[in-house]
């Protein structure tokens, strides 16, 4: 149970089951993957903000919200992400088990071909889509691009990575840019929609408590005939270290400040340093026990939140915090600190100890939630790596304290961003 | 004592056991999956900082904010705090307060009883000292002014402060920084020694457990005597609203908005209530509702609206929210689908397609061992079970949806809540 069968139904397009009874839904995903590029991030990312609103024979929003209700309320959710320096675009669908339903009604299957008719029938005529639903669309994306700044957490992070990779594809927004979504044409959107079924390489995702075969046979007979295929081949730019450190400050109006430290790491997916780069960031600012909350927060009380994420598609590592303008430099100096005991291997063997403990426990968790399965099969689809979870709680457990301090000397600091609130006039 | 909870249809079923103590405990074994999610809470939350014993006489206030100040330290204790022992068993360990409980709880996938140990014991452990209080005041001030740049707090508490005159909702849960500086020690064991004792407490464990052994580690961490019943002071409360209307500026980019209806409440939670008002407000404005589509065909609304039944001892709200461009707009186009329905009458096929989404999204989260815990201890603290939801909705009649809908949702008893993007400069 939960174990990946992937396979392939057409050039660069695989279905993945992963099948678990326990679960009372399913979700069935579809993401279209291609390089994340300033040129076509726009067109790509309003696709899935049109498809969303009708197609096949869902005359309309409510047409179609109407047969989502009449599915257990079903939910279809749009998600634009970032991959590395790739760009993912998806709609999925979760609904009840066939098993729970009313009458007996299969509403995956249901579901599913609902799905599949608003991906592969859209509304297009005479080489365009709809204007009023593609100018909703633009209105909704619009939106959501401006949205950005209402989260000044994210916001802040999104800041230090647009100054950091200024010129790499990695700082495009995902969902592209306002003026130039504005501009996008009825037709310029099923240009765009052909461009990606022709380029894009698409996986499948068919995740929780559903019947393998109909599921199977609907999208092997539907997905399978996608073409013509010319695909886009993905990759990852990583830039191996740090030039000189760039400071960047920006003020609005807020009463928290953010401090967020971007530092390059010559450790990416594939790099043998990968596991043990898991390990040091569990101990240096991952976890509640970690040094930066043990520290930074816990013993000299600078901030709400410090912690630590790493992008491994990237090689970046990325420490962010809420602090008091005042406190900044005193945070500062001390994220930098930590990160120098961790390179001088100035931790214990305890340290070591709970940090695996604890990433072997949420390994262990993963197949006890859809979404987790899912994001964990993609991640390893993604690097072309098949892991089981618990194979990987396997590999942490081998990892040694002279592999942590390597990675932990991997890093160097690239760009400082700090927001703060606007100065009394 | 001990009783099983069943339901046929969904092949569930739970232990409820009430030990010497009084102590509330609700096991959910299956051993499907890997991890236990495990909750240990009180019936004790921000509301409750006017209070006294069944003997006393007197009501005693406390300052606001001292529910989440007590859950923060409680952590402590004179060795190690119990982070630090979670972080040697690798469990992800975490607390809430919200307005009516406290809760404390893990996650883990290996280690369960040592685990269960620590949480059995650290909440049944408290050490406060007038440094350690201190210390945390710095902590938690950071925390407020984190949640003051948080728009959709924001525009929930300016809301909660438009409605109620008197209520103790009205106060951010966490307190003001200056509330929070008038707590001591001494008054946080006296709210300790009032509120935690095992008769006001549940224990609620959903995953891979085993009973028997469960119930031999709680008997092991009993400290606890049965305590005497708490009464909480709740203020009379007007029918009426504070304003009709509430507003203020921040840096986000579009307008939120929350508009409220007040309603009467008793000191008892009426679930079959908030089951008819989740089905009312579903129907009314759901994703599948003529009114959410109209509103985003127009333009005004680009995602769906998020409603809430906001609901506990002394208040009853029904909120609907969301982001739009114009708010007063939206204000006005619910109140008038409200009111012609009210006139009208609602169809057979709208409830039916209510009721459908919600017993599908009810099911569908079942699979989760984090909602099976939870929902099991929200349900205990309301004196319900875990499956009353399910068989409470598949009862309600069109006639309860439309007598609800008769005293319900009234214009006059309600208040819009803005946060508006700044004026440009």
């Amino acid at each position: 149970m939960s174990q990946l069968i992937r396979k392939q139904i057409g050039k660069d397009i695989h279905i993945n089951f992963i099948r678990d009874d326990k679960f009372k839904f399913a979700r069935a995903s579809v993401l279209f993957l291609v390089p994340l590029k300033k040129q076509t991030a726009s067109g790509f990312a309003l696709l899935p903000h049109i498809l969303r609103l009708g197609g096949g024979e869902y005359e309309d929003l409510r047409a179609l919200n109407l047969r989502l209700d009449e599915l257990y309320g079903a939910s279809l959710d749009t998600d634009v992400k970032r991959f590395g320096e790739t760009q993912v675009l998806s709609l999925s669908v979760s609904t009840l088990s066939d098993r729970f339903t009313l009458n007996g009604d299969a509403a995956f299957t249901d579901a599913a071909e609902l799905l599949i008719s608003l991906i592969l029938d859209p509304h297009i005529e005479n080489g365009a889509f709809p204007e009023r639903q593609v100018e909703t669309a633009k209105a909704n994306l619009i939106e959501q691009i401006e949205a950005e700044i209402n989260d000044k957490r994210s916001y802040a992070v999104k800041q230090l990575i647009g100054a950091m990779c200024k010129d790499e594809n990695y700082s495009v927004n995902k969902l592209g840019e306002p003026e130039t979504v504005r501009a996008l044409t009825p037709a310029d959107a099923a240009a765009c929609y052909y461009g990606l079924l022709k380029c894009a390489h698409i996986e499948i995702m068919l995740c929780g408590n559903f019947e393998q075969e109909p599921a199977a046979r609907l999208f092997e007979k539907t997905f399978g005939g996608v073409k013509p295929r010319d695909t886009a081949p993905l990759s990852d730019h990583v830039k191996l270290s740090a030039d000189t450190v760039r400071r960047v400050n920006e003020q609005l109006d807020v009463k928290q400040g953010k401090l967020c430290l971007g530092f390059r790491s010559t450790v990416s997916s594939g790099h043998n340093l990968g596991d043990a780069m898991r390990v040091m960031l569990a101990m240096y600012g991952a976890l509640p026990t970690s040094k930066l909350f043990m520290n930074v927060r816990e013993k000299l009380s600078l901030c709400y939140y410090c912690a630590s994420r790493y992008d491994r598609q990237k090689g970046i590592v990325i420490v962010d915090s809420g602090v008091e303008r005042e406190n900044a430099h005193r945070a500062e100096q001390e994220i930098l600190k930590q990160l120098e005991d961790m390179k001088n291997g100035a931790f214990t063997a305890e340290e070591l100890k709970d940090a695996k403990t604890a990433l072997k426990n949420a390994f262990y968790g993963v197949p006890d939630s859809i979404s987790r399965l899912e994001n964990w099969y993609f991640g390893c689809i993604y690097d072309g790596e098949q892991t089981s979870p618990s194979d990987m709680a396997d590999r942490i457990e081998a990892v040694t304290a002279e592999q942590v301090v390597q990675a932990a000397r991997s890093l160097s600091l690239d760009t400082v961003y700090l927001l703060s609130g606007k100065e009394e006039q | 004592m001990r009783e099983q909870i069943r339901n046929e249809k969904l092949g569930m079923e739970y232990l409820r056991l009430v030990d010497e103590t009084g102590l509330t405990v609700l096991l959910y074994p299956d051993s499907r999956y890997r991890s236990v999610y495990a909750l240990y809470g009180a019936k004790y939350g921000s509301q409750d900082y006017r209070f006294r014993l069944e003997s006393e006489k007197e009501f005693t206030e406390v300052p606001a904010g001292i529910a989440h100040f007590l859950e923060h330290k409680l952590f402590e204790s004179e060795e190690q705090d119990a982070f630090e022992r979670f972080g040697k068993t690798g469990a992800s360990a975490n607390a809430y307060t919200s307005f009516d409980k406290t809760c404390y709880l893990f996650s883990a996938s290996d280690n369960i009883d040592e685990s269960l140990d620590i949480l059995l014991d650290f909440v049944t452990s408290p050490y406060f000292t007038a440094e350690t209080v201190q210390k945390e005041q710095g902590i938690i001030g950071q925390e407020i002014t984190m949640y003051d740049d948080n728009p959709g707090w924001q525009v929930f508490f300016r809301l909660l402060g438009g409605l109620y005159h008197n209520l103790p909702v009205k106060t951010d849960i966490a307190g003001t920084k200056e509330s929070i500086s008038h707590i001591t020690d001494k008054l946080l064991y006296r709210c300790y020694n009032t509120f935690y004792n095992p008769g006001n407490m549940v224990l609620s464990i959903a995953g891979n457990i085993d009973p028997a052994r469960v119930m031999e580690l709680v008997k092991k961490n009993a400290k606890g005597r049965r305590g005497q019943k708490v009464i909480s002071y709740v203020p009379p409360e007007p029918r009426e609203v504070v304003e009709r209307r509430v507003s203020a500026r921040f840096p986000v980019s579009n307008n939120l908005f929350q508009l409220g209806f007040k309603e009467p409440a008793g000191e008892e939670v009426d679930i079959r209530r908030e089951i008819t008002a989740g089905l009312v407000m579903e129907l009314l404005f759901g994703e599948g509702s003529a009114l959410y589509c109209r509103l985003h065909d127009q333009g005004l609304l680009s995602q769906p609206f998020e409603t809430e039944v906001f609901s506990g001892r002394g208040y009853f709200t029904e909120i609907i929210g969301g982001e739009t461009k114009d708010p007063d707009a939206v204000q006005r186009a619910i109140l008038e689908e409200t009111a012609r329905l009210r006139k009208e009458g609602i169809s057979a096929v709208d409830f039916d397609r209510a009721r459908r989404v919600l017993y599908g999204q009810s099911v569908a989260q079942l699979g989760s061992m984090e909602a099976v815990a939870t929902n099991m201890l929200q349900m205990e603290f309301v004196g319900g079970g875990l499956f009353d939801g399910i068989s409470i909705l598949s009862a309600l009649t069109v006639e309860d949806a439309q007598a609800y809908l008769a005293d319900h949702l009234l214009e006059q008893f309600s208040c819009l809540s803005v946060i508006e993007p700044l004026k440009e400069e």
